[in-house]
């Protein structure tokens, strides 16, 4: 089977020559092809090169477009932080809320970031046709204005302005819109949104149920194509009962600290769920540590047809020894088709 | 007539349920009763101990977290406004707060920052993406005890050994603490000794607290001023 076939008898619950994989190696393709991120968060071209090299040295059987959250924040006027080592980060937001809104949506006929997001995405697809499905990943539309204004002016007014809130809502629903059904055009398989400002640990019921729940299922119903739910670095185990009725919504990463059986519990059997261990930790654990935690997790899946084995949360690191990936992959193949 | 526990509970709901107003007026309340320290140390400061709790054991969220901080915020600026001084437990120390080389993640700053000043804290914010000569050159200006630094990522909060190197290099770390804290030290409880932590908090309402005893165990411990 090649990856792409993989990767879809998963979706549609099928059964597959072995567990598909999913390594998050957006930033490790740099590091793998020699260049700077303020090069390869820039350049198509250069990206396109850095997943050429994490595919030959790693075959994930997902390739990822660019997991770089701040250049949607870029689009509107925030400032980015480059690192030799890391993805940017917003330096600066704006000054208010409101002079987000007065920005407006903007999309990547507008963004020079938004344009890079997009034409990876495109590039990626044309070079990996037929053998590896292209994830596009975007900042979720109720998480836009805190990349935008910053956490604490979002919170602000989420809590204190509520129509000030909405439209900043509705400038967050029309950026994923605009953002998602350009990547599918593109040629995205599917888009992965990793979602904050929806959990209980950040935000209250009455916030949730009444603000974030609906503008997300605004956004994703027409997002013009599949979308993968992330857990944005938080877990979401008992969120999944109010999050499994979100349109459009296909799959979900869960967090290494979710418990897979209560997920699949919740989700109901054939619902795709990708999950298994922490990407950004992956540093720090050496080959031996990472071949249980995937032992541990691929255990956990069981025969599940539904489920691909995934890093989750960020990116795996820069500094990530290349035999402690390699020790994830060894497992999966190990165990090939036995799946159980 | 509401008990003093029923006030505490009134309060404590009106901050979940983010009605600041209704909280800062209950609070102005207490204070034409109690003054502003028995308001403070009677009403808030137990409500805000209890949301510190509730919030470390995830039992709240950051939303409801900020509000506290936006309530006790309101009071301090009552305070300025009617007595133009510091808070009346002031002196309990000095401190220098700011975030990590490279780190922008402004809130739990911000939060920490509100409530050390509440807990009678004189604090010198100097930002995101502080250097750490910069820490520790205003501390001495300043005669800070602790220096407290705040890192939401692994990377940058590996910057905050630089901190740690430069105390030991001036042979100030007998002298003055330094508390680290971010999301990242709740997922890595290893971290807080690999960057030369001398202690976190499980939450910004936790900071004073830690904030007390960091100064305390400096105060038994301190060596002679280098010349």
């Amino acid at each position: 089977m090649t990856s792409l076939e993989r990767v879809l008898a998963a979706l549609s619950g099928e059964a597959a020559d072995r567990r598909a994989l999913s390594l998050t190696l957006s930033l490790y393709g740099a590091r793998l092809a020699g260049i700077a991120p303020h090069s390869y968060y820039r350049d198509p071209l250069l990206y396109l090169r850095g997943q050429e090299a994490a595919v030959a040295r790693f075959d994930s059987d997902i390739v990822f477009a660019p997991f770089a959250l701040a250049l949607e924040g870029e689009a509107y006027g925030a400032t980015l932080a480059w690192y030799d080592d890391a993805p940017p980060n917003v330096k600066r937001p704006l000054g208010s809320a409101r002079e987000a809104v007065l920005v407006g949506p903007k999309g990547p006929a507008e963004a020079p970031g938004l344009a890079f997001i997009v034409e990876s995405v495109r590039r990626l697809s044309s070079r990996f046709e037929g053998e590896k499905p292209v994830a596009a990943i975007l900042t979720a539309p109720i998480d836009l204005p805190a990349l935008v204004i910053g956490l604490d002016a979002w919170l602000d007014t989420l809590l204190f302005d509520k129509v000030l809130a909405n439209e900043l809502f509705d400038l967050g629903v029309a950026h994923f819109v605009a953002m998602s059904r350009a990547c599918f055009a593109a040629g995205a398989a599917f888009v992965v949104s990793p979602v904050m400002l929806v959990n209980p640990k950040l935000l209250t019921r009455e916030l949730i149920e009444g603000q974030a729940l609906p503008t997300l299922a605004r956004a994703f119903s027409a997002a013009g194509g599949p979308l993968v739910f992330h857990h944005g670095a938080i877990g979401i185990g008992s969120s999944l009962e109010f999050l499994r009725e979100l349109p459009g919504v296909a799959g979900f990463v869960i967090d290494q600290r979710d418990d897979y059986a209560s997920a699949r519990a919740v989700l109901g059997p054939g619902r795709l769920i990708l999950g298994g261990f922490s990407g950004p930790l992956m540093e720090r654990c050496g080959p031996d540590t990472m071949r249980k935690l995937a032992k541990r997790a691929l255990d956990a899946m069981g025969s599940d047809p539904a489920a691909i084995l995934a890093s989750t949360a960020a990116d795996i690191p820069w500094d990530t020894p290349a035999e402690t990936i390699d020790a994830v992959i060894g497992e999966v193949r190990r165990r090939g088709g036995e799946k159980g | 007539m509401p008990d003093a526990d029923d006030k505490k509970a009134i309060l404590y709901n009106l901050i979940l349920d983010a009605k600041r107003a209704d909280a800062v007026a209950l609070l102005d309340d207490a204070i034409e009763v109690d003054g502003f320290d028995g308001a403070i140390s009677g009403l808030l400061d137990p409500v805000l101990r209890t949301i510190g709790e509730r919030w470390s054991l995830d039992s709240i969220s950051l939303a409801q977290a900020y509000v506290a901080g936006k309530v006790a915020e309101d009071m301090l600026v009552r305070l300025d406004s009617s007595t133009r001084s510091t808070p009346p437990a002031a002196h309990r120390g000095i401190a220098v707060l700011g975030n990590a080389e490279d780190d922008y993640h402004a809130l739990g700053r911000r939060m920490v920052a509100t409530f050390l000043r509440l807990g009678g804290w004189k604090v010198h914010d100097l930002g995101n993406d502080v250097l750490s000569k910069a820490f520790i050159d205003v501390a001495l200006e300043e005669g800070a005890s602790v220096i407290g630094v705040s890192a939401m990522m692994l990377t940058n909060a590996r910057n905050i050994l630089k901190i740690r190197e430069e105390l030991d290099a001036r042979c100030l770390s007998g002298r003055i603490a330094l508390a680290v804290g971010g999301a990242v030290f709740a997922l890595r409880p290893g971290l807080v000794a690999e960057v030369g932590g001398d202690g976190t908090a499980l939450s910004a309402v936790d900071a004073p607290a830690l904030f007390d005893r960091l100064a305390a165990q400096k105060l038994l411990t301190a060596s002679p001023m280098p010349r």
